[in-house]
């Protein structure tokens, strides 16, 4: 559909009042609100997410690509809740207690987004019980803990055991990555995945809860 | 006894392929006009904003000894614990490039810029690296005129975060407006805090083969000593 094909691109551009009006005009012509999350939005996304990956853009223009999309889900969002079309799940995101780096969790909350799940950002200095709390209390079916300092990593294990103490790991799974942290560290406090970047972090978040799209 | 200076912006102001790096880029996305566009922005609220100060004090090698085992967390061979008892000479520090630009930069998260926010997060980290050699410089100038200083961080090769404590009991950077919270972290959140050994060149002469070394994915250090031996 062309009128999507605009929007995709104007996301892709990092155009964002574009990328609202055109959305805007999607609603007006009656396009099923999740036609143009999935076709439009979430389709914008990907590619953007992997021209990332192939090192065709850089981080500001994905950046600028996300906000784009946050406009234009400002005016999806009301009619997506008011037919309650659902997202691909719930995430909660956060920099590990005493790690006050946030820019890598930024990213992998957006390519989430960009994916189609709803994510929940606790921000930095998170705590192990701030963690698992929300996770339970929102019905989250994923944790994504992010650390920059060797020194903090070893609160993401504490994560890991809380949700294990608390008999969760059925409902409640683990995924952890910044730039010290490793697939050998990640087995080794038993968490259930690895991202090595934000977007094999969106691809391991799927394969944690089944998604196949 | 401790010292404050102040120092103007432009002494710590990183240059664009710094700001790239921090973000992963090489200097060339500045060709693409809405990244180079994004920069432009951000370094007019660097300019606006960034005040850097810092808290200094030299230091006995006896007792920075006690001050290093902090609660007793450190891996148990790192650099720092190696070399600092042939230093000529040990400065503590504490710096910040402003609470009113770590302010901006939060205020862009807080809003989702990330775009801005990250721009303007990458030039206030870089300036706070900057910092910390600018203080290595203004500390070593007061030793010989043959010495090499470099400066060392808590959270990082091995020092453990918590030795954050014991170096802001000594230091009392609260005098300049830094505080530390439990977690050990520093408000304004762009601060950098440590200790610059002073010595002879060579001192600043190790490999990176410390436990902690394998899991560091930047090895940042051997881009330190290069520039410290091309000096």
């Amino acid at each position: 559909m062309e009128s999507l094909t605009a929007l995709k691109n104007s996301v892709i551009g990092g155009d964002e009042d574009s990328a609202a009006d055109l959305t805007q005009r999607a609603i007006d012509a009656n396009l099923a609100p999740k036609t143009i999350l999935d076709d439009g939005l979430i389709a914008a996304m990907t590619i953007v997410g992997e021209q990332f990956k192939n090192h065709e853009v850089f981080l500001p223009e994905v950046l600028l690509a996300a906000r784009a999309m946050n406009a234009a889900m400002e005016k999806l969002k009301p009619l997506l809740l008011s037919q309650n079309v659902p997202t691909l799940g719930r995430v909660v995101i956060g920099s590990v207690q005493g790690d006050l780096h946030d820019i890598g969790k930024n990213l992998v909350g957006i390519m989430l987004k960009g994916a189609g799940f709803e994510i929940i950002d606790l921000g930095h200095d998170v705590t192990p019980a701030n963690f698992v709390d929300t996770a339970e209390s929102e019905s989250a079916g994923v944790i994504g803990m992010s650390a920059l300092l060797t020194t903090t990593m070893p609160a993401m294990k504490q994560v890991v055991d809380l949700v294990h103490d608390r008999d969760l790991d059925s409902r409640i799974k683990t995924i952890v990555g910044g730039a010290p942290v490793t697939a050998e560290f990640a087995s080794e406090i038993n968490a259930d995945a690895y991202g090595f970047d934000a977007a094999s972090a969106v691809d391991r978040v799927k394969e944690l809860l089944d998604i196949t799209q | 006894m401790s010292e404050v200076l102040t120092f103007p912006s432009s002494d710590v102001a990183p240059s664009d392929a710094d700001v790239c790096a921090q973000q992963g880029m090489p200097p060339t996305a500045l060709e693409r006009p809405r990244v180079a566009q994004l920069l432009e922005t951000a370094r007019r609220t660097f300019d606006e904003t960034c005040a850097p100060r810092a808290v200094v004090a030299l230091i006995a090698r006896d007792e920075f000894a006690a001050l290093y085992v902090g609660q007793g967390r450190n891996d148990e061979r790192t650099p720092v614990g190696e070399i600092y008892g042939t230093a000529d000479a040990l400065y503590l520090f504490a710096a910040t490039v402003g609470a009113e630009l770590s302010q901006r930069v939060q205020e862009l998260f807080r809003t989702r810029d990330y775009a801005a926010a990250a721009m303007l997060d990458a030039l206030a980290s870089q300036a706070a690296d900057n910092l910390a050699n600018r203080i290595s410089v203004h500390v070593n100038g007061t030793v010989r005129n043959d010495t090499a200083a470099l400066p060392y961080s808590p959270g990082y090769c091995g020092w453990h975060i918590s030795g954050q404590r014991a170096l802001f009991d000594f230091l009392r950077p609260e005098q300049i407006d830094i505080t530390l919270n439990d977690a050990y972290l520093m408000q304004p959140l762009k601060s950098v805090s440590g200790v610059v050994l002073i010595g002879r060149r060579d001192l600043h002469s190790f490999e990176d083969d410390y436990e902690f070394c394998t899991t560091c994915r930047t090895h940042s250090c051997r881009a330190r000593l290069r520039a410290l031996r091309a000096n």
